[in-house]
């Protein structure tokens, strides 16, 4: 049984991924320059390399990993320095929030697929 | 001045939370309904996966009251659901659509394990539960457990919350059944009716994807 198209080795890479990110994004927002986005593609990139196969849920993960990661690491230098996950939509504007649907775009499109070539697709259930 | 800002506040917050719960819990069980309806008239998609589900309801007990592919169907659409809705709880600030979701997959669970808890020794379509009626209130176990017995009943039981959305779908049907796989086959082969009844193959389940063991 194949339980949500799990590959512990795309997930933990995909978390450590999303820490660099984080702290990337922190370092970034500290300098005036907000791109939550670079969460969403070193998250998304290293699930891309480590994943042996093709998962549309995988993606879906990696996705929300970004998303929540930036919005707290956020909260850790700039603007929002001190804002947490619970006032996190107080700090969005239409604009922010698109950057942060780039974010989520990235990961998933690069985590839902895999760097190797012909890899398998794998569905819940199977 | 704290407590009577709270307290102006908590009702407005409980039922916006309230409110987002039950908006999720509508929207879910409408997509689950609709996507339990199409794989019913896609005859390929229903052979390698739902169809699994209802000859295990209705044949001898043969396994436990949850078996590993719909424990792993149930909770792959679950997982879906609490990551998209963790997301616009994030984004909205309002933590009901999270909770919403949990709650679905409470119900989903408890909805699932009373039913089959209902089938004990005797196969499902032998305890003759009768045929349940075209109502517009909420959908009971027992309504729905009749669908799992009868899946080609003219009265649809796709609803697991709400019924209405199955006097929907029969409102629809005649129009809606051209656009499904089927519908849409038949009309590129021949004329055959597209309601015509599939559900007697034997095939084995396999591939999946979430919510198909409804
Ligand atoms: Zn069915």
């Amino acid at each position: 049984m194949n339980w949500l198209g799990w590959s512990t080795r795309a997930m933990i890479g995909a978390l450590v991924g999303a820490i660099l990110g984080g702290f990337a994004y922190a370092w970034l927002l500290a300098r005036g320059w907000d791109a939550p986005y670079v969460v969403g593609a070193l998250a998304g990139l290293a699930a891309f390399v480590l994943s042996p196969d093709k998962s549309g849920l995988r993606g879906l993960i990696v996705m929300t990993l970004a998303l929540w990661t930036g919005a707290i690491a956020q909260g850790f230098a700039g603007p929002f320095r001190g804002v947490g996950v619970l006032a996190f939509h107080h700090t969005l504007t239409p604009a922010r929030v698109a950057l942060y649907l780039v974010s989520a775009a990235v990961a998933f499109a690069l985590a839902r697929t895999s760097i190797r070539r012909g890899a398998g697709k794998r569905a819940a259930g199977a | 001045m704290l407590i009577e800002s709270f307290n102006q506040l908590a009702p407005m917050t409980v039922l916006t939370t309230a409110l987002a719960a039950f908006a999720f819990f509508f929207v879910a069980d409408l997509i689950y309904a609709l996507d339990h309806y199409l794989v019913h008239h896609d005859r390929e998609r229903y052979k390698v996966t739902h169809g699994r589900h209802h000859r295990r309801y209705n044949g001898k007990k043969d396994a436990p009251q949850l078996d590993a592919y719909e424990l792993s169907t149930y909770t792959t659409a679950a997982v879906v659901s609490w990551l998209l809705m963790s997301v616009l709880s994030l984004f909205t600030g309002n933590w009901g659509f999270l909770l919403g979701a949990v709650l679905k997959y409470a119900h989903t669970l408890l909805f699932h394990l009373y039913q089959h808890g209902w089938w004990g020794a005797v196969p499902l379509r032998k305890q003759k539960l009768g045929a349940p009626k075209r109502t517009w209130l909420l959908a009971s176990a027992k309504y729905h457990a009749f669908h799992h017995s009868h899946p080609d009943d003219a009265v649809f039981t796709y609803s697991e919350s709400w019924a209405g959305f199955d006097r929907i779908l029969e409102w629809a049907h005649p129009w809606l059944v051209k656009l499904t796989k089927d519908g849409r086959a038949h009309v590129r082969t021949d004329h055959r009716d597209p309601t015509d009844d599939h559900h007697d193959d034997t095939s084995a389940g396999g591939a999946d994807d979430a919510a198909e063991a409804r």
